[in-house]
């Protein structure tokens, strides 16, 4: 049975420091889980693996795995293995070595660790390389010899501080699919650092966004993609980022033609159905959009904006618009190439209501609109 | 207005002259190289020539400066007046090769746990060592000769041996190489993996510390098997002589016999010798071992 992680409370301070680098942290990994921790550098995730890893003292707090407090356990003694962002490999040690040095230091005698190594080998195709020495070994191997290093103890929990990082694209891509059906075929706690937002929605069954050692929101990653909790998530994830346009909500009584608008700087706004949006939204301050929710239209419909840029990506197009009294230009994500638009065309742009996320004053996410924004 | 001809002559002078200069440039700098081999190199050919010759050709003017046909009786007339000369030299080579793996050993734990571990008073503690470094070998001189007698080492091959155990060099070339040349992650990939922190030295860092561990071995084995002055404090009787104090003892009030002498260091220097010859290039390789990021 896969062991779930439970930590709470939980705070880091280095000696000397002013502040914590991690406070109050509470987070439920249940077993078998595939749960990926995203932020910026120094945002205080890859402090929190290693914490649960044993590799740094936990300041405050208490880190469970199962029902089993291991705050002051060793590394080995929790059962956790951990792949690393430079493979870590021994240099001086063969493949084979490699990932027999774990039972080695278990006390497994040499059969069971010979027939731990052959098994893991094969799993991860690796067989061909068991005499070689890491520095034999391409990107791509030596991150397969490091995952195999971790399989072959049989760990209550990985652990993988960025282990991709190091690799090409091509790569990155081939591994990513591979470290997902590793996952399936195991179905142990999994716990994956990256600053790689596709990694993260690509790979985990559930993100935890990490910002300044706090958790901005946990949740699976299209709840995070489409219902981001507050701006820091919602710029976060997505490339281009979610399009962010300064608006405040005008009820149907207040406007002129007795229809409720959510009015977006100076460029006109939205008609909103009253019955569609929430009493939240009267304290709306910015509406977010996601690129492929937003729709061309007609000049003098929705939302008016000046087209700057086209980008014909092949299997879609994103077009940049400028808006008066945004910031930056916004992105809309097409299907397909599209014909027709050029820079310096003036257009409307259009909404999905329910795709549309509000955010008041300090940044915090309303409560979805039901209807369309027109 | 300069001529037409003079104009034209202006480029092509100046790259003669540059030649030359080149030329002049490179020629200096290997006459001078030359020149202090051949400074460095000369009492070296002299030792061998004259291990060769009768203390009546030594002492002619001018000296020989070719091989002689004495070298057997030169080594006769040494072992007779040295009959435990050979002991003399296996007492230096073992005090040499203990004093160097211990060297080895505590240099490089010490040097691993400065690199690696945070702990508090670390640097003043590193700095502390270090500082042992600007005390003159003299300062220590008399209390380690008192400290030898009270433990009544003295003629005992450990009160060279156990002083030389471990020195500020050999801890701060340690420190320096383990910081810059084994990844931290190294470290704790081992420490995932069950090992103990003695385990993680021992099995995971000190194989990696080859160049470094082979150039401290050179220096300090060169330097256990010269040591003079410590052994003359601490060696009393004849019987504990290292060689260095053999090839004293055989200057004596009545007179130098050069022939036994020059054959007496000759061998005492082959060991060091075939050591450089073999070694040479890890030397080289391992001072300039962390200058350059690879």
């Amino acid at each position: 049975m896969a062991t779930p992680i439970s930590l709470r409370n939980i705070g880091k301070t280095y000696p000397g420091a002013a502040q914590a680098t991690i406070a109050g942290l509470n987070l439920d990994i249940a077993g078998g889980e595939f749960l990926v921790f995203v932020g910026p550098s120094g945002c205080g995730k890859s402090t929190l693996l290693r914490m649960i890893a044993g590799l740094e003292d936990i300041s405050a707090g208490e880190l469970r795995f199962g029902e089993q407090v291991v705050n002051t356990l060793e590394p080995a003694e929790r059962g956790a293995a951990m792949v690393f962002q430079s493979y870590a490999l021994y240099p001086h040690m063969t493949v084979a070595e490699n990932l027999g040095f774990g039972l080695k230091m278990a006390g497994a005698n040499k059969a069971e660790q010979e027939a731990a190594v052959k098994q893991v080998a094969e799993t991860l195709q690796i067989t061909p390389l068991l005499e070689r020495k890491p520095k034999a070994l391409s990107g791509g191997q030596r991150q397969r010899v490091a995952i195999g290093r971790a399989i072959v103890r049989k760990p209550k929990v990985f652990l993988f501080d960025e282990p991709l990082s190091n690799l090409d694209a091509n790569l990155r891509v081939q591994m990513r699919v591979e470290l997902g059906r590793l996952h399936q075929e195991l179905g142990t706690t999994m716990v994956y650092v990256t600053h790689d937002q596709v990694e993260a929605m690509t790979l985990g069954q559930r993100i935890a966004v990490f910002n300044a050692g706090r958790i901005e929101q946990v949740g699976t990653p299209l709840e995070l993609y489409h219902r981001p909790a507050n701006l820091f998530v919602a710029e976060f994830l997505g490339s281009p980022r979610m399009n962010l346009l300064p608006c405040r909500y005008v009820a149907g009584t207040a406007s002129g033609n007795g229809q409720a608008q959510l009015r977006v700087a100076q460029a006109g706004g939205w008609a909103v159905p009253d019955s569609a949006a929430p009493a939240a939204w009267q304290r709306i301050r910015k509406a977010g959009v996601r690129p492929e929710d937003l729709r061309l239209q007609p000049a003098g419909q929705g939302v008016a904006a000046r087209v700057t840029l086209v980008e014909q990506l092949g299997d879609s197009t994103v077009v940049y618009a400028h808006v008066d009294g945004c910031d930056n230009d916004l992105a809309l994500r097409m299907a397909g190439s599209l014909a027709g638009v050029a820079a310096g065309q003036v257009v409307g742009l259009g909404c999905e209501g329910q795709r549309l996320v509000g955010f008041d004053e300090q940044g915090r996410a309303l409560q979805a609109a039901a209807g369309a924004a027109t | 207005m300069p001529s037409s001809r003079t104009a034209a002559a202006s480029p092509a002078r100046t790259t003669a002259v540059r030649q030359v200069r080149r030329v002049t440039a490179r020629f200096a700098a290997y006459g001078a190289l030359a020149l202090g081999a051949f400074v460095m190199l000369l009492p070296f050919y002299y030792m061998m020539v004259f291990a060769s010759h009768t203390n009546t050709e030594i002492l002619a003017v001018p000296p020989p400066s070719w091989f002689g046909s004495h070298t057997l009786a030169n080594l006769a007339d040494l072992l007779e007046r040295r009959p435990r000369f050979w002991h003399s030299m296996g007492l230096s080579l073992w005090i040499a090769v203990a004093v160097t793996g211990l060297n080895l050993f505590f240099c490089s734990l010490a040097g691993y746990a400065f690199a690696m571990f945070e702990f508090a008073g670390k640097e003043k503690l590193f700095g502390f060592i270090m500082a042992t470094m600007l005390l003159p070998a003299f300062v220590s001189m008399i209390p380690t000769v008192l400290l030898m007698s009270q433990l009544g080492w003295i003629n005992e091959s450990r009160a060279l041996i156990v002083p030389g155990a471990c020195g500020a060099v050999g801890i701060f070339m340690m420190r320096q190489y383990i910081g810059s040349a084994i990844p931290r992650e190294l470290v704790e990939a081992a420490r995932m993996d069950g090992c103990t922190e003695f385990s993680i030295y021992w099995r995971v860092v000190l194989p990696l510390l080859g160049p470094v561990l082979g150039t401290l071995a050179l220096v300090t084995f060169i330097g256990s098997y010269n040591n003079f002055i410590g052994a003359l404090l601490v060696m009393r009787d004849q019987d504990a002589y290292t060689l260095p104090l053999v090839l004293r003892s055989l200057q004596g009030t009545s007179g130098i016999t050069w022939g036994a002498l020059s054959i007496g260091a000759a061998i005492t220097v082959l060991p060091l010798l075939v050591l450089f010859v073999a070694y040479s290039r890890r030397l080289i390789d391992g001072l300039t071992a962390g200058a350059v990021k690879g």
